[in-house]
Protein backbone atom coordinates (compact mmCIF):
# COMPACT_ATOMS: atom_id res chain seq x y z
CA UNK A 1 0.00 0.00 0.00
CA UNK A 2 2.12 3.32 -1.10
CA UNK A 3 2.07 6.37 1.22
CA UNK A 4 -0.99 8.29 0.08
CA UNK A 5 -3.32 4.97 0.48
CA UNK A 6 -2.12 4.68 4.11
CA UNK A 7 -2.29 8.36 5.09
CA UNK A 8 -5.92 8.47 3.46
CA UNK A 9 -7.16 5.17 4.99
CA UNK A 10 -5.86 6.15 8.23
CA UNK A 11 -7.97 10.36 7.52
CA UNK A 12 -11.41 8.21 7.06
CA UNK A 13 -10.54 5.98 9.94
CA UNK A 14 -13.35 7.69 12.77
CA UNK A 15 -15.94 7.88 9.43
CA UNK A 16 -15.36 4.45 8.66
CA UNK A 17 -16.14 3.12 12.22
CA UNK A 18 -18.71 5.80 12.90
CA UNK A 19 -20.34 4.45 10.06
CA UNK A 20 -20.13 0.86 10.43
CA UNK A 21 -21.62 1.74 14.40
CA UNK A 22 -24.42 4.18 12.90
CA UNK A 23 -25.63 0.38 11.42
CA UNK A 24 -26.57 -0.67 15.04
CA UNK A 25 -25.33 -1.62 18.41
CA UNK A 26 -22.08 -3.63 17.87
CA UNK A 27 -18.71 -5.06 19.36
CA UNK A 28 -15.68 -4.54 19.06
CA UNK A 29 -14.17 -7.32 17.14
CA UNK A 30 -17.03 -7.86 15.30
CA UNK A 31 -16.20 -3.85 14.14
CA UNK A 32 -12.86 -5.21 13.43
CA UNK A 33 -14.13 -7.75 11.24
CA UNK A 34 -16.38 -5.74 9.14
CA UNK A 35 -13.27 -3.14 8.66
CA UNK A 36 -10.92 -5.89 7.73
CA UNK A 37 -12.81 -7.39 4.56
CA UNK A 38 -13.64 -3.68 2.82
CA UNK A 39 -11.69 -3.15 -0.13
CA UNK A 40 -9.05 -0.05 0.41
CA UNK A 41 -9.51 0.43 3.82
CA UNK A 42 -8.04 -2.89 5.46
CA UNK A 43 -7.81 -1.85 9.07
CA UNK A 44 -7.28 -3.70 11.82
CA UNK A 45 -7.52 -3.59 15.39
CA UNK A 46 -4.54 -1.54 16.10
CA UNK A 47 -6.43 0.75 14.56
CA UNK A 48 -9.64 0.11 15.38
CA UNK A 49 -9.45 0.07 19.23
CA UNK A 50 -7.51 3.08 19.90
CA UNK A 51 -10.67 5.26 17.87
CA UNK A 52 -13.02 3.18 19.24
CA UNK A 53 -12.07 4.04 23.06
CA UNK A 54 -11.28 8.24 22.09
CA UNK A 55 -15.07 8.33 20.74
CA UNK A 56 -16.41 6.75 23.54
CA UNK A 57 -14.29 9.32 25.99
CA UNK A 58 -15.27 12.23 23.65
CA UNK A 59 -19.28 11.02 24.57
CA UNK A 60 -19.77 10.34 20.80
CA UNK A 61 -20.62 6.64 21.40
CA UNK A 62 -22.41 5.13 24.37
CA UNK A 63 -20.74 1.57 25.69
CA UNK A 64 -22.61 -1.28 27.56
CA UNK A 65 -21.02 -4.22 29.01
CA UNK A 66 -22.18 -7.71 28.33
CA UNK A 67 -21.11 -11.06 29.00
CA UNK A 68 -19.49 -12.93 26.14
CA UNK A 69 -19.91 -16.84 25.32
CA UNK A 70 -16.61 -16.87 24.44
CA UNK A 71 -14.31 -15.74 27.35
CA UNK A 72 -14.38 -11.46 28.58
CA UNK A 73 -17.73 -9.29 28.81
CA UNK A 74 -17.93 -7.85 25.25
CA UNK A 75 -18.37 -3.61 24.88
CA UNK A 76 -20.57 -3.02 22.67
CA UNK A 77 -20.83 0.20 21.31
CA UNK A 78 -23.66 2.83 19.65
CA UNK A 79 -23.68 6.20 18.65
CA UNK A 80 -25.10 9.12 21.32
CA UNK A 81 -26.57 11.67 19.83
CA UNK A 82 -23.18 13.71 19.58
CA UNK A 83 -22.22 10.62 17.60
CA UNK A 84 -24.95 11.11 15.51
CA UNK A 85 -24.23 14.46 14.70
CA UNK A 86 -20.35 14.11 14.46
CA UNK A 87 -21.10 11.22 12.26
CA UNK A 88 -23.21 13.24 9.72
CA UNK A 89 -21.21 16.05 9.33
CA UNK A 90 -18.63 14.08 8.50
CA UNK A 91 -20.39 12.11 6.16
CA UNK A 92 -21.48 14.94 4.76
CA UNK A 93 -17.72 16.45 4.40
CA UNK A 94 -16.51 13.40 2.86
CA UNK A 95 -19.76 13.36 0.29
CA UNK A 96 -18.45 16.62 -0.95
CA UNK A 97 -14.70 15.93 -1.35
CA UNK A 98 -15.36 12.53 -2.73
CA UNK A 99 -18.07 14.25 -5.62
CA UNK A 100 -15.53 17.28 -6.44
CA UNK A 101 -13.06 14.35 -6.73
CA UNK A 102 -15.28 12.37 -9.13
CA UNK A 103 -15.43 16.08 -11.33
CA UNK A 104 -11.99 15.99 -11.24
CA UNK A 105 -11.00 12.46 -11.81
CA UNK A 106 -13.68 12.48 -14.81
CA UNK A 107 -12.72 15.04 -16.62
CA UNK A 108 -8.86 13.88 -16.13
CA UNK A 109 -6.59 11.23 -18.46
CA UNK A 110 -6.52 8.62 -16.83
CA UNK B 1 -17.40 -27.16 25.50
CA UNK B 2 -16.56 -23.21 24.71
CA UNK B 3 -13.61 -22.00 26.82
CA UNK B 4 -15.62 -19.42 28.65
CA UNK B 5 -17.06 -22.74 30.65
CA UNK B 6 -13.48 -23.26 31.62
CA UNK B 7 -10.63 -21.47 32.30
CA UNK B 8 -7.65 -21.70 30.36
CA UNK B 9 -4.14 -23.30 31.44
CA UNK B 10 -1.92 -20.82 33.53
CA UNK B 11 0.71 -21.53 30.89
CA UNK B 12 -1.58 -20.38 27.79
CA UNK B 13 -3.19 -17.35 29.85
CA UNK B 14 0.17 -15.94 30.50
CA UNK B 15 0.88 -16.15 26.93
CA UNK B 16 -2.03 -14.49 26.13
CA UNK B 17 -1.25 -11.49 28.92
CA UNK B 18 2.55 -11.31 28.09
CA UNK B 19 0.84 -10.15 24.71
CA UNK B 20 -1.59 -7.67 26.26
CA UNK B 21 1.01 -6.58 28.51
CA UNK B 22 3.46 -5.70 25.59
CA UNK B 23 0.61 -3.44 23.86
CA UNK B 24 -0.25 -1.66 27.13
CA UNK B 25 3.50 -0.53 27.61
CA UNK B 26 3.15 0.30 23.39
CA UNK B 27 0.49 3.07 24.54
CA UNK B 28 2.05 3.55 28.37
CA UNK B 29 2.27 7.53 28.08
CA UNK B 30 0.66 8.12 24.79
CA UNK B 31 -2.96 7.32 25.67
CA UNK B 32 -5.03 7.93 28.71
CA UNK B 33 -4.80 4.99 31.50
CA UNK B 34 -8.60 4.35 30.89
CA UNK B 35 -8.06 4.08 26.96
CA UNK B 36 -5.18 1.87 27.60
CA UNK B 37 -7.61 -0.22 30.03
CA UNK B 38 -10.09 -0.08 27.57
CA UNK B 39 -7.70 -0.99 24.15
CA UNK B 40 -6.10 -4.12 25.75
CA UNK B 41 -9.73 -5.41 26.74
CA UNK B 42 -10.81 -5.20 23.46
CA UNK B 43 -7.65 -7.31 22.36
CA UNK B 44 -8.44 -10.27 24.92
CA UNK B 45 -11.88 -10.00 24.08
CA UNK B 46 -10.85 -10.65 20.34
CA UNK B 47 -8.08 -13.46 21.34
CA UNK B 48 -11.24 -15.29 23.14
CA UNK B 49 -13.68 -14.62 20.14
CA UNK B 50 -10.75 -16.42 17.92
CA UNK B 51 -9.92 -19.08 20.43
CA UNK B 52 -14.23 -20.02 20.87
CA UNK B 53 -13.93 -22.49 17.71
CA UNK B 54 -11.42 -24.45 19.94
CA UNK B 55 -12.96 -27.28 22.37
CA UNK B 56 -9.80 -27.30 24.03
CA UNK B 57 -6.93 -24.86 22.75
CA UNK B 58 -3.29 -26.13 22.96
CA UNK B 59 -0.35 -23.60 22.87
CA UNK B 60 -0.48 -23.98 19.28
CA UNK B 61 -3.66 -22.60 19.09
CA UNK B 62 -3.45 -19.31 20.85
CA UNK B 63 0.12 -19.23 19.33
CA UNK B 64 -1.50 -19.10 16.04
CA UNK B 65 -3.94 -16.67 17.10
CA UNK B 66 -1.71 -14.29 18.67
CA UNK B 67 -0.04 -14.74 15.23
CA UNK B 68 -3.31 -13.28 14.11
CA UNK B 69 -3.37 -9.86 15.34
CA UNK B 70 -1.45 -6.91 14.95
CA UNK B 71 1.88 -6.70 16.49
CA UNK B 72 2.71 -4.76 19.66
CA UNK B 73 4.11 -1.93 17.75
CA UNK B 74 1.20 -1.79 15.03
CA UNK B 75 -0.34 0.33 18.19
CA UNK B 76 3.06 3.17 18.27
CA UNK B 77 2.07 4.59 14.74
CA UNK B 78 -1.39 3.93 14.15
CA UNK B 79 -2.69 5.87 17.58
CA UNK B 80 -0.10 8.94 16.46
CA UNK B 81 -1.34 8.90 12.84
CA UNK B 82 -4.60 8.86 14.26
CA UNK B 83 -4.25 11.09 16.75
CA UNK B 84 -3.35 13.64 13.96
CA UNK B 85 -6.36 13.30 12.44
CA UNK B 86 -8.64 13.62 15.06
CA UNK B 87 -10.54 17.07 15.85
CA UNK B 88 -11.17 16.80 19.02
CA UNK B 89 -8.48 17.98 21.93
CA UNK B 90 -7.39 15.24 23.95
CA UNK B 91 -5.78 17.22 26.56
CA UNK B 92 -4.45 14.11 28.93
CA UNK B 93 -2.63 12.26 25.90
CA UNK B 94 0.59 12.08 26.27
CA UNK B 95 3.30 11.24 23.93
CA UNK B 96 6.53 12.01 21.81
CA UNK B 97 5.07 12.58 18.16
CA UNK B 98 6.12 14.10 14.77
CA UNK B 99 5.27 17.40 13.77
CA UNK B 100 1.71 17.60 12.92
CA UNK B 101 0.25 16.34 16.14
CA UNK B 102 -0.60 19.25 17.75
CA UNK B 103 -2.54 18.29 19.99
CA UNK B 104 0.13 15.96 21.51
CA UNK B 105 2.86 18.29 21.60
CA UNK B 106 0.21 20.29 23.67
CA UNK B 107 -0.11 17.70 26.11
CA UNK B 108 3.89 17.13 26.10
CA UNK B 109 3.87 20.87 27.54
CA UNK B 110 3.79 19.84 31.24
CA UNK B 111 6.45 17.32 31.45
CA UNK B 112 8.82 19.13 29.68
CA UNK B 113 7.87 22.45 31.51
CA UNK B 114 8.61 20.90 34.72
CA UNK B 115 11.78 19.97 33.08
CA UNK B 116 12.82 23.19 31.79
CA UNK B 117 11.71 25.31 34.99
CA UNK B 118 13.94 22.77 37.32
CA UNK B 119 16.74 23.44 35.20
CA UNK B 120 16.23 27.14 35.45
CA UNK B 121 16.09 26.59 38.87
CA UNK B 122 18.90 24.93 39.78
CA UNK B 123 20.76 27.48 37.15
CA UNK B 124 20.06 30.30 38.99
CA UNK B 125 21.26 28.54 42.31
CA UNK B 126 24.44 27.73 41.06
CA UNK B 127 25.04 30.51 39.18
CA UNK B 128 23.45 33.06 41.66
CA UNK B 129 26.96 34.18 43.73
CA UNK B 130 28.08 34.98 40.39
CA UNK B 131 24.94 36.65 39.39
CA UNK B 132 25.30 38.88 42.31
CA UNK B 133 28.64 40.01 41.52
CA UNK B 134 27.78 41.28 38.60
CA UNK B 135 24.74 43.06 39.56
CA UNK B 136 26.93 44.13 42.10
CA UNK B 137 29.13 45.21 39.98
CA UNK B 138 27.44 46.80 37.27
CA UNK B 139 23.88 47.21 38.04
CA UNK B 140 23.63 49.19 41.51
CA UNK B 141 22.27 48.46 44.76
CA UNK B 142 18.71 48.49 43.45
CA UNK B 143 19.28 45.71 41.16
CA UNK B 144 21.18 43.83 43.41
CA UNK B 145 18.24 44.37 46.18
CA UNK B 146 15.32 43.36 43.58
CA UNK B 147 17.45 39.85 42.76
CA UNK B 148 18.14 39.15 46.61
CA UNK B 149 14.29 38.25 46.64
CA UNK B 150 13.54 37.74 43.31
CA UNK B 151 16.02 34.80 42.92
CA UNK B 152 15.22 33.13 45.73
CA UNK B 153 11.41 32.95 44.98
CA UNK B 154 11.97 32.14 41.30
CA UNK B 155 14.22 29.12 42.78
CA UNK B 156 11.45 27.88 45.15
CA UNK B 157 8.94 28.43 43.39
CA UNK B 158 10.01 26.88 39.75
CA UNK B 159 11.31 23.46 42.20
CA UNK B 160 8.12 23.17 43.85
CA UNK B 161 6.91 23.56 40.39
CA UNK B 162 8.93 21.76 38.96
CA UNK B 163 8.71 18.58 41.65
CA UNK B 164 4.77 18.77 41.40
CA UNK B 165 4.32 18.82 37.68
CA UNK B 166 7.13 16.42 37.56
CA UNK B 167 5.23 13.96 39.83
CA UNK B 168 1.79 14.16 38.23
CA UNK B 169 3.71 13.39 34.73
CA UNK B 170 6.48 10.86 36.12
CA UNK B 171 5.38 8.28 33.54
CA UNK B 172 5.35 10.74 30.60
CA UNK B 173 9.43 10.37 30.04
CA UNK B 174 12.65 11.65 30.70
CA UNK B 175 11.23 15.52 31.26
CA UNK B 176 9.64 14.50 34.13
CA UNK B 177 12.39 13.07 35.74
CA UNK B 178 14.23 16.16 34.92
CA UNK B 179 11.87 18.40 36.44
CA UNK B 180 11.63 15.71 39.60
CA UNK B 181 15.37 15.65 40.11
CA UNK B 182 16.26 19.10 39.17
CA UNK B 183 13.54 20.50 41.79
CA UNK B 184 15.08 18.32 44.48
CA UNK B 185 18.66 19.42 44.01
CA UNK B 186 17.55 23.06 43.98
CA UNK B 187 15.02 22.46 47.13
CA UNK B 188 18.24 20.82 48.80
CA UNK B 189 20.84 23.12 47.58
CA UNK B 190 18.50 26.07 48.67
CA UNK B 191 17.76 25.07 51.88
CA UNK B 192 21.37 23.70 52.80
CA UNK B 193 22.56 27.14 51.78
CA UNK B 194 20.15 28.81 53.88
CA UNK B 195 21.17 26.78 56.66
CA UNK B 196 24.86 27.63 56.39
CA UNK B 197 24.01 31.35 56.20
CA UNK B 198 22.35 31.08 59.40
CA UNK B 199 24.59 28.93 61.02
CA UNK B 200 27.52 31.30 60.11
CA UNK B 201 25.42 34.25 60.97
CA UNK B 202 25.01 33.07 64.14
CA UNK B 203 28.87 32.63 65.18
CA UNK B 204 29.67 35.68 64.20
Amino acid sequence: MSHWETQLRKGVVELAVLATISRGETYGYHIVEQLRGLAGLALTESTVYPVLTRLARDGALAVRTEASPSGPSRRYYRLTADGETRFRRMAEGWKTVSQSLSVLLEGAHT
Amino acid sequence: MSIASTQLPTALQTLIDSRLDTIDRMLLGRVPRQDRVAIVREVESQVFELLSDRDDPSREDVLAVLARLDPPEAYLSDEDEVESASPSPRPRTVAAVRSGSSVVVKALKWPKAAGIVGIIALGLLIFSPQLYLVMAVFGGELLVCMLLFAAPAMMLGGAVFSIAVGTMHRRSGAWAVVGIVTGITTLTGFFSLLLSYVLFAGMQ
